[in-house]
């Protein structure tokens, strides 16, 4: 870093700023090219999968292999004087082996299932939430796939990341940019919130004319933010890389836009 | 101790290989044809193991279906080279980024500078935080949480 | 049925990109065969599932052959995407004027292009069909270069060196054009020499015809001009109770292309041939003798006034004076067989010595 950058701005006030960050609770959705691709590939290791060995887990002459035999889909075996032109069948422990073994397991249908039964179906949750279809940016369940950053909107009505000046005059030892952050942070968004800060070393710097921004880096782990007072900050929004690009000035992006994560 | 160990589960072996005699009424002490039942289980979990019987035919392609199985992976390599650069890309401009705030901290105030450049030792990533899954857990998340003091 | 066809031959003609546009690029980029084109690009249609792979030669074959599923649709769009790539390197290519960049950006643009790879894996390289494989796009360059890497030229220094070929004549080479080698037919046999092979004297009878494959990007062929020796290091000197080097065949003055690069006895004339060809024929009991092929690289042309002693050729001294540069090595062996008699009768030579295990003092 050159030095004249860094003595120009000597004289400039401090902040410290905060990256706050939800990381994602669910993963990515995958792009066409990927789910094809796993498609195509899945397809190719059943096709050169071993056979199922389902003598090993059904003992002969028992109930429960009758009941895994009758829902099997049967193969075609070599018969004698037949022609067959798709090729000789080739079947081994009721296997084609020019083809992938399609393993159907009985669904149990015996009629004491209930709700509280250990092996009802498992329902999966959705991947979109009410936060999502209110489109709702002050929830921290929104967009569940995606990192959220928080972002506020100051007295001058921009949007920009939560910053809070450091007290450069206190004589019994200063307080680190972290914790300025931090406690700044609670004082703007309550204290039932859980934090944790990265590193105490700034991950970047963002330069005004008049002050300096240093950022920490930090995650929410478990709380929430809620808006104390409307004096410094009048809003705040949990938002997606894309949708900071949206709200705030194109420079102020820039210089903050590769610190922010892009899934 | 060892030895005696050993020549124990020998032993056991050869217990459950060898048919006992088990006097219970209606049981068929000789098995029909070949090995007894025991010798058998044996036979099929060892079969499980083995690659024998349980091979599919080799997948041959046709010199058409080659070119666009290569294709496919040419094209997957390089979509994952291209994430990869991006990737590395943003990590490059990330540690600068730090390079250069420490760098400014350092001029305008070395005392900061000192707190924010000491060890952490003992510091960990919170086991709070949950690594992402195919689908939202039931509480999608802990709101209900107040500060320790 | 019909109409699926033709839903399906409406999506083939869809297909755009540059991988698809031949007005600027070469025809030998596309297939030639429409019914592997159909299948390739059109796989997942029944029409073309119906009929099988047409590479497959036997009709059972074809009706018994089943593609890996999905693979199609995964196809279609693995095409998309790198031909999306290919286009960004197009664009690249037409600011650039640099002939070796150009040439890079060219092969890196079509070295995944499902066409070219097609053509070059299941054609021959060799003998290359100018339709299909055309060693002046820059792409099958690279494939030639690769493909000849991956096996020939390891195989060709590994014979250079076991059986001392370098240093015995030249002290070493770095292999920069493929260099092949074969007889005509009338001899008997018909097939590119491996290198270091023993042959019949029969065989090796009439001048060889040698093939010098350039791979190296931006040559201009119409000032590079080529030089081939043929030298034997192995022929008896019993005076000096050692070997001297003879000379068996020199060509110089010689004009190649990437294309038409066969030099046999069409491709020069009278003035070319610095020294005419003698065929092996090795005295009984001498052992093997080694025929080493040398291509070079001229500087400029090469005068060819002075007289060579074809005995006692220095085959370092002649390529340091004339400023030849070595690129491609050839090798292979001679021994005395009962055919030799006839040959040295053909061509009017002396009748050879016999060599006894015990040297007996003739002179």
């Amino acid at each position: 870093m050159s030095v004249k950058a860094a003595v120009s701005s000597i004289s400039k006030t401090i902040n410290a700023g905060l990256v706050l960050s939800r990381i994602p609770i669910i993963t990515p959705e995958l792009n066409a090219l990927e789910s094809k691709y796993y498609q195509y590939q899945t397809e190719l290791e059943r096709r050169l999968m071993w056979t199922f060995p389902s003598y090993f887990y059904f003992k002969k002459g028992t109930l429960a292999e009758r009941r895994f035999q009758s829902v099997q889909k049967g193969v075609i075996s070599k018969q004698p004087g037949v022609w067959f032109p798709q090729g000789v069948p080739d079947v081994k422990h009721n296997r084609e082996r020019s083809k992938k073994q399609e393993v159907v397991l009985p669904t149990d249908s015996s009629e004491g299932s209930n709700k509280s039964d250990v092996s009802r179906p498992i329902v999966p949750n959705s991947r979109t939430t009410k936060a999502d279809e209110s489109n709702d940016i002050t929830s921290l369940e929104r967009r569940l796939d995606r990192t959220l950053h928080l972002l506020v909107k100051d007295v001058n009505g921009k949007w920009i990341l939560p910053s809070f000046p450091v007290n450069t005059e206190s004589t019994d030892g200063k307080k680190g940019l972290h914790e300025t952050a931090e406690t700044g942070l609670r004082t703007i968004g309550g204290e039932d919130i859980n934090t944790w800060t990265v590193s105490n070393v700034p991950v970047g710097v963002v330069q005004h004319e008049k002050d300096l921004q240093f950022l920490i880096k930090s995650h929410i782990v478990a709380g929430e933010f809620k808006l104390q007072d409307k004096k410094s900050v009048t809003e705040f929004a949990w938002l997606t890389k894309d949708e900071i690009k949206e709200k705030v000035d194109e420079k102020y992006y820039n210089s903050i836009q590769y610190l922010l994560a892009e899934q | 101790m060892l030895v005696s160990g050993v020549g124990a589960g020998r032993k056991n072996v050869l217990k459950a290989v060898q048919p006992t005699l088990n006097l219970v009424r209606g049981k068929r002490t000789k098995s029909k044809g070949g090995l007894n039942p025991q010798a058998q289980r044996i036979i099929t979990q060892l079969s499980v193991m083995s690659a024998s019987r349980k091979q599919p035919k080799l997948l041959k392609l046709s010199r058409e279906d080659l070119i666009k199985h290569d294709l496919i992976q040419a094209c997957w390599s390089q979509y994952q080279r291209e994430i990869r650069e991006k990737r590395t890309e943003m990590l490059k401009l990330q540690y600068e980024s730090i390079e250069q705030a420490m760098n400014i901290l350092e001029e305008v105030d070395p005392e900061l500078y000192e707190i924010a450049n000491a060890e952490e030792p003992g510091k960990r990533i919170p086991l709070e935080l949950r690594v992402p899954t195919q689908n939202p857990p039931n509480n999608v998340w802990y709101y209900d949480y107040k500060k320790k003091d | 049925m019909f109409r699926r066809g033709l839903h399906s031959s409406a999506k083939f003609l869809e297909r755009k990109g540059v991988w698809s546009d031949f007005s600027k690029r070469s025809k030998s980029l596309g297939l030639a065969s429409e019914s592997v084109k159909k299948y390739v690009f059109e796989g997942d249609s029944d029409v073309v599932k119906r009929l099988g792979p047409p590479s497959l030669k036997r009709r059972m074959n074809r009706v018994k052959y089943t593609a890996p599923e999905h693979i199609d649709d995964m196809f279609r769009i693995s095409y998309e995407f790198m031909s999306k790539r290919a286009e960004d390197k197009y664009s690249q290519l037409e600011k650039e004027t640099d002939i070796k960049v150009r040439c890079k950006l060219e092969t890196e643009a079509e070295l995944h292009n499902p066409e070219v790879l097609y053509n070059f894996q299941y054609n021959d390289k060799l003998e290359n069909d100018t339709r299909v494989i055309d060693y002046q796009v820059p792409v099958y360059r690279h494939l030639g270069l690769k493909h000849w890497e991956s096996y020939g030229r390891m195989l060709l220094m590994q014979r250079l060196e076991s059986l001392s070929v370098i240093p015995d004549t030249l002290p070493t080479l770095q292999p920069k054009a493929q260099v092949s080698l074969r007889f005509p037919f009338s001899t008997g046999v018909n097939k590119w020499i491996e290198p270091g092979e023993i042959l019949s004297s029969n065989t090796t009878s009439m001048v060889p015809s040698i093939k010098i494959q350039e791979f190296e990007h931006g040559i201009n062929f119409d000032k590079q001009k080529y030089t081939v020796l043929i030298v034997n290091p192995d022929e008896p000197d019993v005076l000096n109770d050692s070997f001297k080097t003879t000379l068996a065949f020199a060509l110089t003055n010689l004009k190649i292309d990437y294309n038409d690069n066969v030099v046999d006895p069409r491709k020069y004339d009278e003035s070319q041939i610095l020294a005419d060809y003698v065929p092996p024929v090795p005295e009984k009991n001498v052992g093997k003798q080694r025929y080493s092929v040398w291509v070079f690289r001229q500087k400029s042309d090469l005068e060819s006034s002075e007289l060579i002693d074809r005995e006692n050729f220095d085959i370092r001294a002649f390529a340091d004076s004339h400023q030849l540069e070595p690129v491609g090595a050839h090798v292979w062996r001679s021994e005395w067989d009962s055919n030799v008699a006839t040959i040295r009768e053909k061509y009017g030579l002396p009748e050879g010595r016999v060599f006894h295990r015990v040297r007996r003092s003739y002179v």
